[in-house]
């Protein structure tokens, strides 16, 4: 392989890497990929696969991308280098790859897969390229370096991403929060209010029963103050006249003490009944 | 030359508690000439020509109460003095009575003999 293609193939993959890096969604750094992946290197079919909390892959062909994260699976060479660990390098068989719907020949090609651990997960980078397109160990280089950097950004975003839902998920409970507090809010202020309606009803009850009271007390006092003035002035009568004109107005004066007090107990005894009721 | 008695009004709407006081004052020895009114209306006109030196008079009576009739007296200029003389005991009505420059003295009913000799000592002692 040539130096001038060597440098070409650096500076293709320098301009991957940034735009990897700025990518802010994975779709949008699928996109980069399927874009630029074939400036750096020859293949028929490439993929990325990585067992994550949440595990996915990137497959890219010529002609089509395909990310899986809930439709992930394991392809079946790379369960076998997860339980080995050795490279593999072997022609290519196009069983098990039907979804990617390839169309290579198969002893015209030859898969390359190798095993990296990632923090402590499982990643899988495989390679399928023409027979002829001999793989040199600088490229595999490249390969993996490539599959690092595309791989901790995958897991950056995912990270963000589990960020932005847990964020939208404290957003939505405080929202609820906020919507309780107001409903308790509601209750309180409403108990409040009715509280203060039954206050001012008893406070204007009372003011009502003080008041009958005070009415019924002067209106008692009124002729019993002269029953009280009257015997007064009888023990010093002696004109026979005025004298029975005392004890009519005494009579008269009893007689209305006495029917002010049966208003005041009718009266009183039918409040009584209606305040029962 | 004899000394004119001091001429006395008596308004209360009740004829008895006009004759009691009457005899209370009797009683208790003081000379003086008195009139007495049911209506309140009554003695207003007639203190026009005949201005009383004391007028007994009661809070609660229909038509004129004892305060319109105190406002009555303002508005009259009347140089009579009052002793309110009234069944009621409240604090109230005994502040009000005493916002009134007129009114001299405020005594709960009945009125008594003692009052009577006391009010007599403190106002008219000639």
């Amino acid at each position: 392989m040539g130096q001038t293609a060597t440098l070409f193939r650096y500076e293709a993959l320098s301009k991957v890497t940034s735009k990897v890096f700025n990518s802010t969604s994975l779709e949008e750094l699928n996109a980069v990929l399927h874009q630029h992946l074939k400036y750096i290197f020859d293949f028929s079919f490439f993929r990325i696969a990585v067992d994550f909390k949440e595990p996915l892959s990137l497959s890219y062909t010529g002609a089509n991308s395909f990310v899986e994260r809930e439709t992930f699976q394991w392809l079946a060479h790379e369960n076998s280098l997860i339980a080995t660990q050795i490279p593999i390098s072997e022609p290519f068989t196009s069983e098990g790859f039907e979804a990617y719907k390839l169309t290579p020949t198969n002893d015209a090609h030859t898969l390359y897969a190798w095993h990296h651990f990632f923090k402590e997960c499982h990643m899988c980078i495989t390679l399928v390229q023409p027979k002829e397109a001999t793989l040199f160990w600088s490229e595999t280089d490249v390969l993996l370096m490539l599959s690092e950097i595309v791989v901790a950004k995958v897991s950056k975003l995912a990270y963000l991403d589990l960020i932005d839902r847990k964020n939208k998920e404290l957003a939505l409970a405080l929202t609820e929060i906020e919507r309780q507090n107001e409903d308790i809010q509601a209750i309180v202020s409403n108990q409040e209010s009715i509280i203060e309606q039954r206050t001012n009803e008893l406070r204007e009850k009372n003011k009502t029963l003080l008041e009958i009271a005070t009415i019924n007390a002067h209106s008692l006092r009124e002729p019993l103050a002269r029953i009280l003035g009257l015997i007064q002035v009888a023990k010093g009568l002696t004109n026979k006249e005025e004298r029975d004109l005392t004890i009519e107005y005494l009579s008269a004066s009893a007689e209305e003490l006495d029917q002010r007090l049966q208003d005041i107990i009718a009266r009183s005894t039918q409040h009584f009944k209606e305040s029962l009721q | 030359m004899k000394k004119k008695q001091p001429l006395l009004y008596l308004v209360d709407d009740q004829k008895i508690v006009n004759f009691v006081n009457q005899k209370v004052i009797e009683n208790a020895g003081v000379a003086c000439e008195m009139l007495a009114f049911e209506d309140p209306r009554e003695a207003l006109v007639k203190l026009t020509d005949l201005v009383p030196d004391y007028i007994l008079l009661d809070i609660q009576m229909p038509e004129v109460n004892g305060w319109q009739f105190l406002e009555s007296l303002q508005r009259q200029q009347c140089r009579s003095k009052v002793v309110m003389v009234t069944s009621s005991t409240s604090p109230l009505d005994r502040k009000r009575a005493a916002s009134f420059d007129a009114v001299v003295d405020y005594i709960v009913k009945p009125l008594s003999v003692e009052e009577v000799q006391k009010l007599s000592q403190q106002h008219c002692s000639h």
